[in-house]
């Protein structure tokens, strides 16, 4: 706007000639001139020279060529927009039905490994049996097994369940929000390690989490927005199953630091977190870790 | 009533014909839709206000779409396509704005 004093009137730019508008800058007239000014200009023209009949003819024309030229063109932006869309969402589809068909094959492959695992260990055992030597490298091989984490085992022990905050809703849509991997009521895959480092503390004997049994060689680590247990994703709310003495486990669990970090999350951002003591739980077998660098002293490979 | 038929004939046509697009063309689709909307609502409200003119119509049409196009390519060559684009959409958007409110004071007084 250009506001001028004279004789106490202000004056807009709307009363100004074409010249001293264009000082007025370009956003104003961006905002405020949508028609296009040669419209006007025409308006001027065809009565200072109508046109002839020729003119008009060939002006309808070109007025109606070109309308079809638009509608040919939207036509077209139409039918690419909406062939690119389905085109990504089967992408998307496809991807994510490969994603689950590789998790239930990783699956299947684990069962066979622990089911012919089982077969060797029999037959192990049979080939052994004969000899006081032989029941004797048994014995210790049950034992170092056991302590491998390489059979399913059963005992009383803790349930501890932790999930993330949840309940908060759009004000808008109603919908979930989208995950936030930096919201404060998220559980972090640190926080998993600690509750499994203070259920180990406590004296756990086997930890599994989310049917994960943990090996000696296992990692808790985060990928992107989820939470990776030796290389598989587990998804809230996470169950932690330790065996152990159920009792002092627990006492000794409810003490540490993380149990009572986790007490203030659940108070503070509406987390969930509960312990449940169970007489008879199971945890599964954990992978077999293969030693690529590794080899027992006094072994030669 | 004849430019209506017009436009639906175009629309057909592309829906029945579907035109194959040259790749190289291809990134200039979405600006000649805009630039092609400014005009139609352009036109349609100078319409309206009982001022419209094949001559303006068909030059700005023909107009934008080239200056659309021709921003789109140079901010490519740039390297600020993206951000040139959306000058171009932000600017038709306005004037396509302002026209449709115009043309709805036109049609429901209001």
């Amino acid at each position: 706007m250009v506001r001028s004093r004279r004789g106490g009137r202000t004056l807009s730019d709307r009363s100004l000639t074409p010249k001293q508008r264009t000082t007025s800058g370009l956003l104003t007239e961006l905002l405020e001139q949508h028609l296009d000014p040669a419209y006007e200009v025409a308006v001027r023209r065809r009565k200072a020279d109508p046109p002839s009949r020729r003119e008009l003819r060939a002006g309808v024309l070109a007025r109606n060529l070109v309308l079809l030229v638009i509608g040919t063109l939207l036509a077209t932006a139409f039918i690419r927009a909406s062939a690119d869309a389905p085109q990504a969402a089967r992408t998307r589809a496809a991807l994510a039905a490969d994603a689950r068909d590789q998790a239930a094959l990783t699956d299947r492959l684990q069962r066979d490994a622990v089911g012919l695992r089982g077969r060797v260990s029999a037959e192990r055992a049979k080939a052994l049996a004969g000899s006081a030597a032989g029941s004797q490298a048994q014995a210790r091989l049950d034992a170092l097994e056991v302590a491998a984490g390489l059979v399913p085992l059963r005992g009383p022990g803790l349930i501890v369940t932790v999930g993330d905050a949840g309940g908060k809703k759009d004000p808008v849509t109603g919908d979930a929000p989208p995950a936030d991997p930096n919201d404060a009521g998220r559980i972090q895959d640190r926080d998993l390690a600690e509750i499994v480092n203070a259920l180990w503390a406590a004296g756990a004997e086997a930890i599994s989490v989310d049917g994960q049994r943990l090996s000696p060689a296992s990692t808790i680590r985060a990928a992107g927005q989820a939470i990776l247990v030796d290389f598989r994703p587990v998804s809230s709310p996470y169950e932690v199953r330790a065996i152990g003495h159920s009792g002092r486990m627990q006492a000794l669990f409810t003490e540490s630091r993380i149990a009572r970090d986790f007490t203030t999350f659940v108070q503070l951002y509406g987390m969930q977190f509960t312990t449940r003591r169970t007489s008879a739980i199971t945890v599964p077998a954990a992978p077999a870790t293969s030693l690529r660098f590794a080899s027992p002293r006094g072994v030669t490979r | 009533m004849i430019a209506v038929a017009a436009l639906i004939i175009g629309l057909v046509l592309g829906l029945v014909l579907q035109p194959t697009v040259p790749v190289v063309l291809q990134p200039y689709l979405p600006i000649a839709v805009v630039a092609a909307l400014d005009a139609v609502f352009g036109g349609l409200r100078a319409n309206l206000d009982g001022i419209f003119d094949d001559r303006v119509f068909v030059i700005s049409f023909v107009a934008n779409v080239l200056v659309a196009a021709m921003i789109v390519f140079l901010g490519d060559q740039l390297g600020v396509g993206g951000q040139l684009s959306t000058g171009v959409v932000v600017v038709l958007g306005i004037r396509i704005f302002g026209n449709v409110a115009a043309i709805r004071r036109h049609l429901f007084r209001a």
